[in-house]
């Protein structure tokens, strides 16, 4: 039988993975382009109900779901951008416009699918074994994947021209303009980027699970814990803070009580909030 | 942001005395529930208005204030023998209380962190309330004791506690604190050049809002006789949001106008064919408006007078 | 509303007196906008006062139903095939006259995870308000229904509760029969239709069947998971595994090895599932009605057991017989075994026949849902007759004369007892499991060993 010990790590890994995933979309946006967005938990949502809508009502085959899914958000990051948040300046203005896209997308969803739970089956059905824990194959190709991708956008971040880009816009905007970079066009990219980084994650995710309208809001708080621990526009430390959360929520899950390990997550959030705003590295609120 | 007095008082005070008797009329009972409900609403837009529009403090868990004073009113008054309308200000007073120690380390906070949190707290009080048996567990509280058995007396009670909100509002809007708080949502930092006690002035707006939320989930939960974590929900939080901001935010009268409009438009369109898209309908309604009205109704309406 | 009536004179006004050229864009929208909202304020006033009501004489009989969920869609369409059948053979001959049924819906979305109890009082109430309903036929949900009945000795209306798996409101009738009188219970969970005997003969005779079959787990070990909703504090206990029912177990040799209470919203069993694994349990009494029932059964149809033999599934949770259930969990219910289970036997003379009917109209096989609301319906329909009129005073006793042979059984009302008797024959006797789509009954009540059992793999 599996130890407890190699259950967490196993499940924390695969849940710590995926989330980085998801949480490093929007840390870079919001260190980057400098937005909140308020419907990023949205994005998630309506990811999971495209996977659904494209594998169960229209029965395309899995290349075909991915190929799609991932075309969509990216193409939806950029008009995202583009027709709406380019204009959107001021804070609070941007969280409220957000959230107000985030409502409306949510309440599409409803009008289409409606509330009821829809479940998505399994891209990768059935399981297997490593170390006498049980993991479902689902499971392990998210696994997988999900450290594939995070070394493909470490790479595409730290080495390629247009990571440089990113690097340089969210450093100093007015600097990167002298230096011929079009702060527009890198902002259109890194949101298209994290919008695509949402339907990964959901992609990732959602199947073998059962979907809800409002299944993006808890994974948007945490994202923005994320971006409060470890710094925002910080790679490594959205990295490192979702592992964090996510292990947090294996133990308490595991050692403690199924019940409370959201609100143990979201009572953490509080007081790091509260006590130590700098983050868990001190890097400097903005 | 004055409004022009004469005719658009007699009108409002006209419109005041037939919200007051029309509903009493024989055959009128059907619209009770729903004006009740109208006027619980109104009176959390008009609390999440005060935080918003006027302090410039954007919230997105009003749920959180609500629901709090919602479960304590209910507890005082079922397990402890309070009568409800004590309960109900002590309820409030709880949801103060809980929005001053909150506020304390919040408010400190970057407007954006200050969100934040607000996002996190009516999901930590649905976890809590959920787990703990005390609170109910997650089927809630049941027999809640009414206010009063006449449904016509409950609802002019609604209708009482609206106004009284709407005249506190204007009160505080036109006080010092008042025009504290504008200062601070202009520009916090010429605020503090100016001598304004900038933490002072949030927590005061914050404890205000949060009391007169804290009135509303009272009034909520003794009309409903049962309390949930449900009432924590994405839903309470968003309604004030969207009524407030269709209405005319930092405005006095927009939050109970988008009230009215939303909850008349939600009843008429229970339609079979629309019904799902009605929240829809509601969300783009009020994005547009935001978008390109900024001031809501009550800045279309005015234009249009003027 | 009044405002904005008054608002829109006033714009009427402004618009008479004021000048054309510079804002004449905006007030054309603004006289459309008020236009539409005016129209919809008429059709608001329509529906309240509804000038076209009743022109012949109509019993109106409210459901209280999660109206876009598997069980309130269910019971609708048997309430409506109800309806139409008894209309349609002449209607309901009361002292003055006979009388239609007509039914009107209003959605409590009872089965949102996160059970907004007040939309179920507001559902209750705006049936009685606005659309003037005389009995209310509905209730899935324990907190919902509590809640509900609490109103009734207010409105004095009879309530027929369908779908509700608890015996709180069945108490509360004898407790407080002045105020409590009007509910009648259609469904399990009351004392004289608790599952937990049953479960637990069930299990005693699974057990039996283990001992003697060596391809079975051992089911003496059992798992328990249930949701952390009311409903589950009678059989599973709190903390979990800490209830009469699992003393009861251990008294009969049975060993609880693992007992867990899961979050409504969960959606993630893996970590329960490893646990669980631990014990090599040999069955898992599950206790759900929400999402999380599919998710976990997926996964533990997929989850890895070896060394131990996969579990048995077996749960009182209202869903699982349900063929949305089968559908959602893309067939991985294979196995599972569900109390209650619309099981295609022969009860009563009506039941299959029902069946057949309901499945050939609506493409589906009835939930217990549906069974219930139509027996519901008939029952009502019974009573009204008895008592030549639909006063709630008199309908209760009425009602209280009930001995009806429905689809499900036997069902008997008396002054005492306002709910379901399972010495009676009854469809909800039946325990069954699910096999290619199928729900096959493998044991009764009295049936003296079990049958037809699929073992999972």
């Amino acid at each position: 039988m599996a130890e407890p010990v190699l259950v967490i790590f196993f499940y924390g890994l695969i849940t710590s993975l995926i989330f980085a995933l998801y949480s490093v979309g929007f840390s870079l946006v919001f260190g980057v382009a400098r937005v909140i967005d308020a419907a990023y938990g949205i994005w998630y949502t309506t990811a999971a109900y495209l996977i659904y809508a494209l594998a169960t009502r229209f029965l395309l085959p899995l290349p075909a779901v991915i190929v799609l899914v991932v075309a969509s958000m990216a193409a939806l990051g950029i008009s995202y951008y583009s027709i709406l948040v380019r204009g959107l300046k001021e804070r609070i203005e941007m969280i409220m416009t957000t959230f107000l896209v985030a409502l409306m997308v949510q309440y599409l969803i409803v009008a289409i699918f409606t509330n009821f739970p829809w479940s998505i089956p399994a891209l990768f059905p059935g399981s297997t074994q490593a170390f006498g824990v049980s993991l479902f194959n689902q499971q392990v190709a998210a696994a997988v994947t999900a450290f594939l991708l995070l070394l493909v956008l470490w790479y595409i971040v730290y080495r390629t021209k247009i990571g440089l880009a990113i690097r340089a816009v969210a450093q100093d905007r007015e600097a990167a303009l002298l230096m011929g970079i079009d702060p527009d066009r890198v902002m259109a990219f890194t949101l298209a980027l994290s919008c695509t980084l949402a339907g990964t994650a959901a992609l990732l995710q959602a199947p073998n699970s059962v979907i809800s309208p409002v299944m993006g809001w808890p994974m948007l708080t945490l994202a923005f814990a994320v971006v409060v621990l470890g710094g925002m526009g910080d790679f490594f430390g959205a990295i490192l803070a979702s592992f964090i959360i996510g292990y947090s929520h294996q133990l308490i899950t595991n050692l403690v009580n199924p019940l409370y390990s959201m609100a143990a997550a979201f009572v953490a959030i509080l007081l790091v909030l509260w006590l130590r705003p700098r983050g868990v590295f001190g890097r400097s609120l903005e | 942001m004055m409004v022009r007095i004469g005719t658009v008082h007699v009108i409002g005070l006209g419109a005041l005395v037939a919200l007051a008797v029309v509903p009493a009329l024989p055959g009128m009972r059907a619209v009770l529930f729903p004006l009740t409900l109208t006027n619980i609403m109104a009176t959390l837009a008009i609390a999440w208005n005060l935080l918003f529009g006027y302090a410039g403090l954007l919230s997105l868990g009003h749920s959180f204030f609500f629901g709090a004073a919602g479960y304590a009113s209910a507890i005082l008054s079922k397990y402890y023998g309070i009568p409800v309308p004590v309960a109900m200000v002590l309820g409030a007073a709880v949801s103060s209380g809980l929005a001053a120690i909150v506020g304390l380390p919040s408010l400190k906070l970057r407007g954006h962190y200050f969100v934040l949190v607000t996002l996190v707290l009516p999901a930590v009080a649905y976890q809590l309330t959920n787990a703990l048996d005390f609170l109910g567990g997650h089927d809630g509280i049941f027999g809640v004791p009414p206010l009063v058995r006449d449904s016509y007396l409950v609802y002019v009670g609604s209708l009482v506690m609206m106004l009284a909100s709407l005249i506190a509002s204007f009160y505080v809007t036109r006080s010092k604190l008042g025009m504290e708080m504008l200062s601070v949502r202009e520009d916090e930092e010429a605020a503090k050049a100016m001598g304004v006690d900038v933490p002072r002035v949030k927590l005061y707006a914050l404890t205000i809002s949060a009391f007169i939320s804290g009135l509303a989930g009272a009034y909520w939960a003794h009309l409903n006789g049962v309390i949930s974590p449900a009432v924590y929900e994405l839903e309470k939080a968003s309604v004030p949001l969207l009524m407030s901001v269709l209405g005319g935010k930092g405005t006095l009268l927009g939050p109970v106008i988008g009230a009215y409009v939303l909850q008349t438009l939600f009843e008429s369109l229970k339609i079979e064919a629309i019904v799902m898209a009605r929240l829809f309908i509601f969300a783009a309604a009020t994005f547009v408006i935001y978008r390109l009205f900024p001031q809501g109704l009550i800045g279309i309406l005015r234009r249009a007078i003027t | 509303m009044v405002i904005l009536i008054s608002w829109r004179l006033l714009n009427s006004v402004a618009m008479a007196t004021a000048s054309s050229q510079k804002g004449s864009r905006r007030v054309l929208y603004i006289a459309i906008s008020v236009v539409v909202v005016v129209a919809l304020i008429a059709a608001a006033v329509l529906v309240v006062y509804n000038p076209f009501q009743q022109q012949q004489k109509e019993i109106i009989v409210g459901l209280s139903l999660p109206l876009t969920n598997p069980v309130g869609i269910h019971a609708r369409k048997a309430a409506e095939m109800a309806v139409e059948e008894i209309n349609a053979a002449g209607g309901v001959r009361l002292k003055d006259g006979v009388y239609k049924l007509r039914l009107v819906a209003e959605d409590t979305n009872e089965m949102d995870p996160l059970i907004p109890v007040d939309q179920g009082v507001a559902a209750f109430k705006r049936l009685i308000e606005v659309h003037g309903a005389q009995v209310i036929v509905g209730g899935v949900r324990t907190d919902i229904v509590v809640a509900q009945t609490q109103l009734l000795s207010q409105y004095k209306i009879v309530y027929l509760d369908i779908e509700s798996n608890q015996g709180i409101v069945e108490a509360k009738v004898k407790e407080d029969y002045e105020n409590y009188k009007y509910y009648f219970h259609f469904f399990g969970g009351g004392p004289k239709s608790s599952a937990g005997p049953l479960i637990i003969g069930f299990l005693q005779k699974l057990k039996e069947l283990s001992a003697k079959d060596p391809n079975m787990p051992d089911v003496s070990k059992v798992a328990l998971l249930a949701e952390n909703a009311l409903w589950t504090v009678g059989l599973a206990g709190r903390p979990a595994g800490n209830s009469t029912f699992f003393k009861r177990l251990a008294d009969l040799g049975f060993k609880l090895v693992y007992a867990e209470l899961y979050p409504t919203t969960e959606t993630d069993f893996s970590s329960y599932l490893a646990k669980m694994k631990a014990q090599c349990p040999g069955v898992v009494v599950f206790l759900f009605s929400g999402p999380p029932g599919i998710i976990f059964t997926k996964q533990w149809q997929d989850y890895n057991w070896a060394p131990c033999k996969k579990p048995i599934v077996f749960g009182p949770g209202l869903l699982g017989g349900f063929s949305w259930f089968w559908d959602q969990t893309g067939g991985k219910a294979q196995g599972t075994i569900w109390w209650p289970s619309t099981v295609r036997v022969s009860v009563t003379p009506k039941t299959v026949q029902f069946i057949d009917k309901f499945k050939q109209r609506y493409g589906e096989t009835p939930n217990t849902a549906a069974i219930d609301a139509y027996d519901a319906i008939y029952v009502l329909k019974e009573a009204l007759e008895r008592a030549g009129t639909w006063q709630a005073d008199e309908l209760v006793k009425a009602l209280e004369q009930t001995d009806y042979v429905g689809v499900m059984g036997r069902i008997k009302f008396s002054r005492d007892h306002h709910g379901l008797d399972f010495t009676y024959e009854n469809i909800y006797r039946y325990f069954g499991q699910w096999q290619n789509g199928e729900l096959v009954p493998v044991w009764e009540k009295d049936w003296p060993e079990i049958k037809n059992l699929l073992i999972p793999s």
